[in-house]
């Protein structure tokens, strides 16, 4: 994972900046309307090295987006946390007994 | 893992060998690991538990009837959560043919960006706030609130934990969809639950700030 080092990528034109096999790669800014495209995709881990350091760099300066990457970060984990459906009551045995029991099945089983 | 794996599939092949030739046992033994993400698939369309519970056992009954059919190109589990979202589907159709008029959703490109609407920052909702009645209420319109095609991935997504590939083979759309659909999905599941956190949620003083700057 690439991480930004503050103090030491600050560098020439105001750029931000990270090093790959020795070369300094600059941080060409992206607007919000791209980091919104992302942010699903940005949470999933699932854009290039490249485009994740744009992102971050564009979420240092622009707090309308941070905002909105909480909020969703924190959407996903409410979701998965609290979304479980209960199943109902006995669900599990009348599933069972649908098997075991169907005679629908039976015929067309025995065709 | 990989040898775990080969030895599951393995397994998994056996048993649906013995239930094409009619063993019941073994039909169950590949259902019930697949229990929760059919209950949770169909209740993504049909918001009801006893439609889902309804919906979930008729698709198990059909997979059982043409599981001789089933060729192991997927997981036993997306192949039979493909049934279950399919009977779904039929379910909410025929209820919905007795309206006067359509509820379908409007199609709105998929394409098309979606903008949030609110910029509050709420970044911090600890879960455990929801042991909260109100909260999880909040969670369940909010969901609901959602198109369906929407509610599907979403559920399927963040919900079951399933993989963009597997999640994209149940609903039969590719992964640039998947992932169009749960951005989609997301954002709107903030949107609509950032208003009811206007501060009535928050716990403490530091979890609900406010960013409005324009």
């Amino acid at each position: 994972m690439l991480r930004f080092e503050p103090g030491s990528v600050y560098g020439d034109g105001g750029f931000e900046s990270f090093w790959v096999h020795g070369y300094r790669m600059r941080v060409i800014e992206i607007n919000c309307l791209e980091v919104w495209k992302e942010i699903s995709n940005y949470l999933d881990n699932d854009v290039e090295p490249e485009l994740r350091a744009r992102i971050e760099a564009h979420f240092k300066v622009c707090a309308h987006c941070t905002a909105i990457l909480h909020g969703t970060r924190n959407v996903v984990k409410l979701v998965a946390d609290g979304m479980e459906y209960q199943m109902p009551e006995g669900f599990t045995r009348r599933l069972y007994d649908k098997i075991k029991d169907n005679d629908v099945l039976h015929d067309v089983i025995s065709e | 893992m990989e040898a775990l794996n080969a030895s599951l599939e393995t397994r998994e092949s056996e048993l649906v060998q013995k239930a094409g030739a009619g063993c019941r046992e073994a039909f169950y033994q590949l259902v019930q690991p697949c229990e929760r993400v059919l209950f949770a698939s169909a209740m993504a369309i049909l918001n009801n538990g006893a439609d889902a519970e309804e919906a979930a056992q008729e698709a198990v009954l059909k997979a059982f009837a043409n599981v001789s059919r089933f060729r192991g190109e997927c997981k036993f589990s997306t192949w039979i959560t493909q049934i279950c979202i399919n009977e779904a589907r039929l379910k909410i159709r025929k209820a919905r043919k007795h309206l006067y008029e359509s509820i379908d959703e409007p199609e709105n490109g998929e394409d098309g960006d979606y903008f949030p609407r609110d910029f509050a920052d709420w970044r911090e909702i600890p879960s455990e706030a929801l042991q909260r009645k109100e909260l999880r209420e909040a969670l369940e319109r909010a969901l609901a609130s959602l198109p369906q095609k929407y509610r599907e991935v979403l559920i399927l997504r963040d919900v079951q934990h399933l993989s963009i590939e597997e999640t994209g083979q149940i609903l039969g759309i590719g992964p640039g969809n998947v992932k169009t659909r749960l951005l989609r999905a997301r954002l709107q599941m903030r949107d609509a639950l950032a208003p009811g956190f206007d501060g009535t949620w928050s716990l403490g003083r530091q979890e609900y700030v406010k960013v409005r700057a324009w």
